[in-house]
């Protein structure tokens, strides 16, 4: 005899899924699973950290603009003295420079005046910027000689150089004409 | 709304006596009880015109969009082990969440280490509709099937009687609102669900779906005999000239009632709930 066929019985009254579960031979794949987890727990965690230093980054630049509206007003007065510092810098170097050359003159004279041995005299001084023409008399050229080389130990002086040494006669008496000029520093 | 009294001698069907009652259009429509009122009102003529026993056994079917079945084989053995896959099956059966379901099981076949399981899911809050009407008419709703498993049952108790001849068979029916096909061979069912025909599912594309279950079953669609109730084949008969034009055979015509000696009624929705009542005999 055939063997019947059994009917289905179906009861959709009668059961609720209220309970879930994973498949136990699901569990094979729970390295992965846990390594996937793993990785995105890790990479939520870059993802923290990486959002709070942007975050605190920003704090801070919040800050800083924040700051600088506050100190801005004293910026533009720091500028404003250090312009004017500035200005008065370049103002007192012209008053330096000028005063300096006021004294030039001066010093040269000094200069001159120490420099120049018995027995020789200046007829004629002519200084013009930084160049000192100067023209005189000795009695004889170790004189000459030695009043150059004074001049030119001094400081102030940058180059001496003589033009010329010549005889000429001085109420009768036979004396050395000499013309040097002289670059001040 | 129709309603059938069916009574047994022992563990077959001795009468079945029915009743009708128009609820008219739009009581219910997208798996929603638009009128509940009427519902009930006429759940309770139906009662009345079967002078049913409030100590009987009340069963009901329900049917796609609310109810969804398919036949699927699981590495499990046992409910317990079913029960884990259940999640995981209803997401590719049914585009609900599982929590608002209510789901059951039936185990077609046992092999080693895997099964054949008959899963059905139903929209609870239907579910427990139902049940609260017939609750309002004074009954108590013991069971609630699908209608495709209800005209599975139907077609194999007829199968095991001897009413219909030993065949592969694809059972074909409709309540006008869904079309439910039920694939048995010699053994046991194959598949079976409901498929909604108001909707824009033509049955080229309702066959080419059944040859590709079937195929995925190892199965030829062109080795199965299609059968028909006499509904099905009055109320689709574009479904029958359509079904010659795609594959050169007929529907056949399939009497599922013959073995009621006393029935001679061809009421729509009988034959499935006779079906569905059918599943109670297994106690």
């Amino acid at each position: 005899m055939k063997e019947k066929r059994k009917l289905i019985k179906i009861n959709l009254i009668a059961r609720e899924v209220k309970r879930k579960k994973v498949p136990s031979h699901y569990l094979n794949f729970l390295p992965v699973l846990l390594g996937v987890v793993l990785g995105v727990i890790i990479a939520l965690g870059m993802d923290y950290v990486y959002n709070s230093r942007v975050n605190r980054l920003k704090r801070e630049v919040e800050a800083k603009r924040s700051e600088l509206k506050v100190l801005s007003p004293y910026v533009k007065k720091l500028k404003e003295t250090e312009a004017k510092l500035s200005k008065l810098k370049k103002m007192k170097q012209i008053i330096s420079e000028i005063i300096k050359e006021a004294h030039v003159p001066l010093k040269v004279i000094q200069t001159v005046e120490a420099s120049i041995p018995y027995e020789v005299w200046l007829r004629e001084m002519d200084l013009s910027g930084k160049k000192l023409k100067l023209k005189g008399y000795s009695l004889n050229d170790e004189k000459i000689a030695d009043f150059l080389e004074n001049l030119s130990k001094s400081e102030l002086i940058a180059k001496v150089s003589i033009s010329y040494i010549k005889k000429v006669k001085v109420n009768k008496i036979p004396v050395k004409e000499f013309s040097a000029e002289v670059t001040i520093k | 709304m129709y309603g059938a009294k069916v009574t047994f001698k022992g563990k077959k069907v001795n009468d079945i006596k029915w009743a009708e009652v128009r609820l008219g259009d739009g009581w219910f429509e997208q798996s929603k009880l638009l009128n509940l009122e009427a519902v009930r009102d006429a759940l309770a003529d139906v009662v009345s015109q079967l002078k049913v026993k409030k100590t009987l056994d009340v069963v009901t079917c329900v049917y796609s969009p609310v109810a969804m079945t398919s036949v699927v084989n699981l590495p499990v053995r046992n409910s317990k082990e079913l029960f884990e896959y259940l999640e995981l099956e209803a997401d590719k059966i049914v585009p609900l969440p599982l929590s608002i379901l209510n789901v059951d099981y039936y185990f077609v076949e046992k092999k080693k280490r895997s099964s054949k399981v008959l899963l059905a899911f139903a929209k609870k809050e239907i579910v427990y509709k139902y049940r609260d009407l017939a609750l309002h008419v004074g009954l108590k709703l013991k069971s609630v099937s699908v209608r495709c498993v209800a005209l599975t049952n139907l077609a194999l108790y007829s199968l095991n009687r001897g009413s219909i001849p030993q065949d592969k068979y694809i059972f074909l029916d409709t309540n006008g609102e869904v079309l439910s096909y039920s694939v048995i061979d010699e053994k046991s069912i194959i598949n079976c669900r409901d498929i909604p025909v108001r909707g824009v599912i033509s049955l080229d594309d309702i066959l080419e779906f059944m040859e590709k279950e079937l195929e995925a079953y190892g199965l030829d669609f062109s080795d199965f005999v299609v059968v028909g109730t006499k509904r099905m084949l009055e109320e689709l008969p574009e479904y029958v000239d359509r079904f010659r034009d795609l594959t050169g055979r007929d529907i056949k015509k399939v009497k599922l009632f013959e073995f009621v000696e006393n029935f001679d009624k061809t009421d729509p929705c009988i034959d499935v709930t006779v079906g569905l009542t059918l599943q109670e005999l297994r106690k």
